[in-house]
């Protein structure tokens, strides 16, 4: 037999869905939210959410008010953890607007031509959709609504009319980009790093240094991977909470 | 006769595009909607919008009120003023002028009138179609 909250959370499943994302995504939200409300006692989820559908608009957000019109550009990019609240806010004065982040962490942007609004961005650390819950509702009286998240990354975005009024108004807008991955100086070094230890680990497999068919190897591998993508998500987790930026170009 | 009795339970009457539909209502009166969150006193854009939630007139996102905002604050019916607030963020907040309490006074009138002529249509439309 079903429950209020059952019947609660399978709406804000078919919301969450109906808003576009996706069913996996949907089912670990109403997952997280469904075990947040079962350890609290007597946790009531209107009350402490409100209604299932305006819920999931705040934690898509979308809204009801107003579609894209016709004429709206359509412009996808992508960023890494260095760079991103810099360049939103540079493509935010230029009126793009975040409506989501896809599947494959890319900012889906928005922006029409004859309504174009300046957005500021900001940045905020939410590891469940528990966390993401209370950011969404903490920065709401100001104004802040959500734009997307990408692991532990939630966006928020805001006109800046907001604070501003008619005069952060865009008169003239710049041409969509034609960048599609803007990846700073960090990140780029990383990469050749990587590349370099990579053609180093090739020349020791070619001159017989390392036999990558012995026993040791097989076992070492695995656990190096797993040890070097851990300290790599932790340590960018911890660079994204204490807000480390690039600063070159 | 089945068939007949589910069609007119009232969720069963609710078209498949009424967020479409109520979102172009709503862009003809909304100007109007946020003026009247205003006749009290002053207010921000997150309060206006959660009144206008509670309302009953869904989530209005910020890329849909400042627009407005913005226009009304331009044809003088609305002050804005950003005033930094003691602890935490400041807020622009918007009061409404004479000029915009009487452009309320008459754009609501004119819209009650045209409700009334779309009332009386669609009630007719209705009693003719369950008679």
């Amino acid at each position: 037999m079903m429950t209020a909250n059952d019947t609660y959370f399978d709406r804000l499943g078919t919301a969450l869905r109906a808003a576009g994302m996706s069913g996996d995504e949907a089912a670990a939200t109403v997952a997280d939210l469904s075990a947040y409300v079962a350890d609290g006692d007597g946790v009531d989820p209107v009350e402490e959410f409100g209604a299932p559908e305006e819920f999931a608009a705040r934690l898509t957000g979308g809204g009801p008010a107003e579609g894209p019109s016709a004429q709206a550009e359509v412009w996808k990019w992508t960023c890494d953890l260095y760079n991103d609240r810099k360049l939103l806010n540079q493509y935010g004065d230029q009126g793009w607007e975040v409506e989501r982040i896809d599947r494959v962490g890319r900012f889906v942007c928005r922006r029409d031509p004859s309504a174009a609004l300046r957005w500021e961005y900001r940045r905020e650390i939410a590891n469940n959709a528990q966390e993401r819950a209370a950011r969404i509702a903490e920065l709401a009286p100001e104004g802040w609504e959500p734009s997307g998240h990408w692991l532990f990354s939630l966006y928020f975005k805001r006109p800046k009319a907001a604070s501003a009024g008619p005069a952060a108004g865009l008169d003239v807008l710049p041409e969509t980009p034609a960048e599609r991955v803007l990846l700073g100086v960090r990140i780029r070094k990383l990469m050749l790093f990587t590349a370099l230890m990579a053609m180093l680990f090739a020349v020791l497999v070619t001159t017989g240094f390392v036999d990558v068919t012995s026993p040791s190897f097989l076992y070492a591998l695995p656990v190096a991977l797993a040890v070097g993508g851990g300290l790599g998500y932790y340590g960018t987790r911890r660079d994204a909470r204490a807000g480390v930026e690039d600063l070159e170009k | 006769m089945l068939r007949m009795a589910a069609t007119n339970r009232p969720s069963d009457r609710t078209p498949d595009r009424t967020p479409d539909r109520r979102s172009s209502w709503l862009k003809g009166v909304l100007d109007l909607l946020v003026l009247s969150c205003l006749t009290e006193g002053e207010s921000y854009g997150y309060e206006i919008s959660k009144a206008l939630a509670g309302a009953g007139l869904g989530d209005i996102k910020g890329g849909t009120l400042y627009p407005v905002l913005n226009r009304l604050e331009e044809a003088g019916y609305v002050v804005g003023e950003f005033r930094a607030a003691e602890r935490g963020p400041g807020r622009r907040y918007y009061r409404l002028t004479g000029e915009g309490r009487t452009a309320l006074a008459h754009q609501t009138d004119a819209w009650l009138d045209f409700h009334a002529s779309v009332r009386t249509t669609l009630t007719a439309s209705l009693s003719t179609g369950e008679s």
